[in-house]
């Protein structure tokens, strides 16, 4: 042991170095020496008292325990490296900050909220043009979508037939291919005795891994879905399925069939455009299919292009198209043509438009606005700077001036200025960090993103916005430093005034000064007349008539099919409380998608009506398939005709069709009841039926859409979803009886719906985040203009103190002098919203081009958000200027 | 202007330069402390009351001889005033006043 004890004394008796660098800089001159011996002693003697790693520790401590304002360098400026000069430069500043505190408030705030805005809606713009930036290599990662031509009109589908990716993984080597398949019907999966019912499930072919690379936690890389048993959780549904116990090899029943957990991959990030909890093998599923199905455009097909060139790739795909079965027969009818159009993954989120996504996506022109809004605040709040140093070098002119006269050159003086606009940039950069550090998780809650999530993204997305703004802020401390530095150094000094070098005179109203002010004003006109369209919009969507009644709709998925007396005895179980009017099954809902399906007009064909665009002479309609109650239950008009009768359509008996009155039009039929139609979709033999009613035009979708043509039958083939219509949603006694009469019929299934309005207000996402974040710029950037305009009439108002006195003495009135000093902000206030006329334009119709139904920009809206920002101005310059109007002349003209 | 009060600590201070009578510097007033009174300090501590109490006057300071020990620094060696002492005189006089009004009734004795 002893040889242990005796450290080598060169080696051990050295103190942390850095330690006692931290010391020496910070101490006092005048204690440095003799402290520093003391803590070197103490070390020894600790050292060897109780070893080197607890002296070290409790020299640490002795280190901190000195950092006290009595120890410490008097001068902080001392701490800097800089010359005697600039310390002098620095100081002066600092006592200038200290000395007109509202003034360094007004700025450092104004600077912190165009920082902390444009870092926030940065991350924000950031997130979601990161969408699937988390699959390795995304770039080569395409979506094949099926953009069909028909009769000159084109559609473009995001899902597409069966037989592509076979071919293409034959035919082209060292691209992957996959296919993911939704399943209409949300599944029930047994665990035991559990029952779990995961909302996002996928099919999907076992060379998935390949092309999305996704990360794999537990199970082996290759090969995860190639048995027609097995099935991929991710991490947090593996969690929720077999808690603690490891899940490899487990196994779980969903629809009447065994599965044995083969893997465990990684949730999903919330920024990619496919959402997926549970993946079963396609091959499972594609035996079940008919023939009919593998036609349909059901599979969502992903390729990896593994450096090949997509373009080349897509052209030989295009030129191959019509030897790969499935798109042959289409291809020789005249009129119609099919192409495989290759989207990059990345870009679905925002640009995806075709029909059938996957899941809801975001808006290009909502992030761009923004983003460019986030700018543009930013730029406001360095004009305001800009205005606000100009305005307050009043004050500074004589020290500037003796400066001068001692021997300062321009630069110099240039220089101080500009220190002065650093040190502000640097406090702002500062408080905007820590408050956009401080707002991100309530900002992530409220619009449901994950951005910069972890401390290290965040810091890293701070440092760099702070780089950005930081520049831009310096930039704009070039004007007010040499401005300032072109004082006349004599004239000052004597008049106790601001006085430059006349080299800027006969400007015209139309100075540095009022141009930037006009900018900053024509910003807040172009929020607040943003705001003003979306929120037009957006009351619009919520007021318009959608022709059917989603009041008091609730929707749960029907996990299992019911026969006819099982569905009956349902409804009427149902029906024994009051508060329920009537229910429905259905195969989708208002809301969400009505699929395609194909029909046949026979007589309509013969006349030529109708031009089939399927070899046996169907044609593609969108479908809503439900019971005889479907129409009652969503609240539909029966314009002409009658309801379905109460019952179900059986093999021998006629089938009975409802349409709306957009398809009534496509067919071009004024009186289509009694016309005849066969449904062909996937049956064996072609059902026939007449149709029997008319109703009105209802939006079953979103207001981005336009209302198409839509048929309507009863059938019990197809049930999906059960809606129940309530007297009112409020009615919880209601939806209790529907869960003891939902638990009687369908055993330990889980009960869950979600209220159909809700449904329709998730095709608004991207817009009612729009709008919020809008309200929010809008107010701050209000608030810099407010900021921005007091600053500048105290500046001009101060200008003209002479002359309103002179005026006044000469007997102007009060209200002569009001016009006078108003007529300028006016004029700018008017100006503005003129040139901001054509941008809002712009972009508002661009953004109401989502929508097939949109409101007007029309003259009312200009109009207010041109009273608005009058408003706005004149609260903001009238404390300066009625002080200047009312003030006493005597005081105005003297000057000591 | 009330005569300036010693804090406590500032009290002990000034006894042990005191007491240590040319021998006080830094670690050794510390060790001092720390053997009479079984209390522990800290050099930061310490050395703020020493600033604030010859900038009041009550203790003067010099610098002693480098030695290889403190890695050649010098130790700074302080000494009390006539104003210090004055003070300290004072505080003792304060504490004896008041231990003299203390009646033994006062601490409950029957």
């Amino acid at each position: 042991m002893c040889h242990l004890e005796k450290p080598d004394m060169n080696q051990d008796r050295q103190p942390p170095q850095l330690l006692l660098r931290f010391f020496r800089w910070f101490c006092h001159p005048d204690y440095v020496e003799d402290i520093e011996g003391d803590l070197l002693e103490r070390l020894n003697a600790r050292v060897e008292a109780k070893g080197k790693r607890r002296a070290n520790w409790f020299f640490f401590l002795e280190v901190f325990r000195l950092f006290r304002t009595q120890l410490i360098r008097s001068n902080p400026l001392e701490f800097l490296p800089l010359s005697k000069a600039y310390q002098s430069m620095m100081l002066a500043t600092i006592r200038r900050m200290k000395r007109e505190k509202g003034y360094a408030l007004i700025n450092t705030l104004g600077l912190t909220l165009g920082f902390t805005v444009v870092s926030l809606t940065q991350l924000y713009t950031a997130f979601e043009r990161s969408y699937d930036s988390y699959i390795p290599n995304n770039h080569e990662v395409y979506r094949l979508e099926e953009k069909w031509t028909r009769n000159g009109e084109t559609e473009q589908w995001a899902a597409i037939k069966a037989y592509l990716s076979p071919a293409m993984n034959r035919d082209y080597a060292g691209v992957r291919s996959t296919r993911l398949f939704k399943p209409y019907r949300k599944g029930m999966f047994r665990v035991g005795e559990k029952i779990f019912a995961p909302d996002h499930i996928l099919y999907a072919d076992s060379t998935f891994l390949e092309v999305f690379q996704w990360e794999v936690l537990v199970g082996s890389e290759t090969g995860l879905l190639s048995e027609a048993t097995s099935i991929v959780l991710t991490k947090s549904i593996a969690e929720r399925f077999f808690g603690d116990e490891d899940p490899l090899g487990q196994v779980l029943e969903y629809r009447n069939r065994t599965f044995r957990v083969s893997g465990v991959i990684k949730d999903l990030p919330k920024n990619a455009h496919m959402k997926c909890e549970v993946l079963l093998p396609l091959s499972f599923n594609i035996r079940r299919w008919s023939e009919r199905n593998l036609n349909d455009n059901n599979l969502y097909t992903y390729i990896r292009t593994g450096g090949v060139a997509m373009e080349d790739l897509s052209n030989q795909i295009n030129k191959q198209l019509k030897h790969i079965e499935g798109y042959q027969h289409d291809l020789k009818s005249a009129g119609i043509s099919c192409e495989i159009i290759p989207v990059p993954t990345a870009d679905i989120h925002l640009e995806g438009k075709s029909e059938k996504q996957l899941a809801e996506n975001g808006d290009q022109i909502a992030v761009d606005v923004i983003q460019s809004i986030g700018w543009f605040i930013l730029i406001m709040s360095a004009f305001n700077y800009i205005n606000l140093a100009t305005s307050r070098q009043f004050n500074r002119s004589q020290e500037v001036a003796v400066r001068k006269v001692l021997g300062s050159d321009q630069l110099l003086i240039a220089l101080q200025s500009f220190m002065e606009t650093f040190l502000f940039c640097l406090l702002a950069t500062g408080l905007s960090s820590l408050l956009t550090f401080l707002t991100v998780p309530y900002f992530n809650h409220f619009f449901d993103l994950t951005i910069a999530n972890d401390l290290t993204g965040l810091l890293e997305n701070v440092r760099q916005i702070s780089i950005i703004a930081l520049s831009i802020a310096l930039i704009s401390g070039i004007y007010p430093a040499f401005k300032l530095a072109t004082i006349h150094p004599l004239r000052s000094l004597k008049l106790n005034a601001f006085y430059f070098t006349p080299t800027n005179k006969g400007k015209g109203w139309f100075s540095m000064r009022n141009m930037l002010t006009c900018i900053q004003l024509m910003v807040s006109a172009f929020t607040i007349l943003c705001i003003l369209i979306i929120s037009k919009q957006l009351n619009f969507i919520e007021n318009k008539d959608l022709g059917i009644d989603t009041n008091g709709l609730i929707v749960t998925p029907v996990h299992r099919s019911l026969d006819t007396e099982e569905l009956e005895l349902f409804k009427s179980k149902l029906y024994e409380n009051s508060q329920i009017n009537s229910a429905s099954t259905s195969h989708t809902f208002p809301g969400r998608r009505f699929p395609f399906l194909t029909f046949k007009f026979p007589n309509l064909n013969r006349s030529g009506l109708v031009q089939p665009t399927e070899q046996d002479g169907s044609i593609w309609m969108r479908t809503l398939i439900g019971d005889h109650d479907v129409i009652n239950t969503f609240g539909l008009d029966v314009v002409k005709g009658r309801d379905f009768t109460k019952r179900y359509a059986s093999g021998d008996d006629p089938m009975e069709f409802i349409i709306n009155e957009a398809a009534a039009e496509f067919l071009g039929l004024s009186d289509p009841v009694g016309e005849t139609v066969v449904f062909t979709y996937d049956v064996e033999v072609p059902l026939e039926g007449k149709v029997i009613g008319v109703v009105e035009d209802f939006n079953y979708a979103s207001l981005h859409n336009q209302i198409e043509p839509v048929i309507i039958f009863p059938s019990d083939r197809y049930q999906m979803y059960l809606s129940i219509s309530f007297n009112s949603i409020q009615s919880n006694r209601a939806i209790r009886h529907t869960e003891e009469v939902w638990r009687e019929q369908m055993g330990n299934v889980p009960f869950r719906y979600s209220i159909l309005d809700d449904e329709f207000k998730s095709h608004y996402r991207s817009e009612s985040h729009l709008k919020t974040l809008l309200s929010w710029l809008t107010i701050i950037s209000i608030l810099i203009a407010v900021v921005g305009l007091i600053g500048m009439s105290f500046y001009s108002m101060e200008k003209r103190k002479y002359e309103v006195g002179i005026r006044k003495v000469l007997g102007a009135s009060v209200n002569s002098i009001l016009r006078l000093n108003l007529k300028e902000y006016i004029r700018l206030a008017l100006i503005s919203n003129v040139l901001i006329i054509p941008v809002v334009v712009f972009f508002g119709r661009s953004w109401l081009d989502n929508f097939a139904y949109s409101v007007d920009l029309d003259l009312p809206l200009f109009v207010s958000g041109f009273v608005i920002s009058f408003f706005v101005v004149l609260a903001s310059v009238s404390f300066n200027v009625l002080k200047s109007t009312f003030a006493n002349p005597t005081e105005m003209i003297d000057h000591r | 202007m009330g005569k300036y009060q010693l804090g406590e600590f500032e009290e002990v201070v000034m006894l042990t330069v005191a007491i240590l009578h040319g021998e006080a510097y830094g670690i050794a007033i510390i060790e001092e402390i720390e053997k009479r009174l079984n209390r522990g300090v800290s050099i930061g501590s310490l050395q703020t009351v020493l600033r604030r109490l010859e900038d009041k006057g009550y203790l003067v300071s010099q610098f002693g001889e480098a030695t290889s020990v403190r890695g050649g620094k010098r130790k700074r060696y302080f000494t009390v005033t006539q104003s210090g002492r004055q003070v300290l005189e004072n505080t003792k006089e304060q504490r004896m006043g008041l231990w003299n009004a203390i009646t033994d009734v006062s601490f409950g004795k029957a």
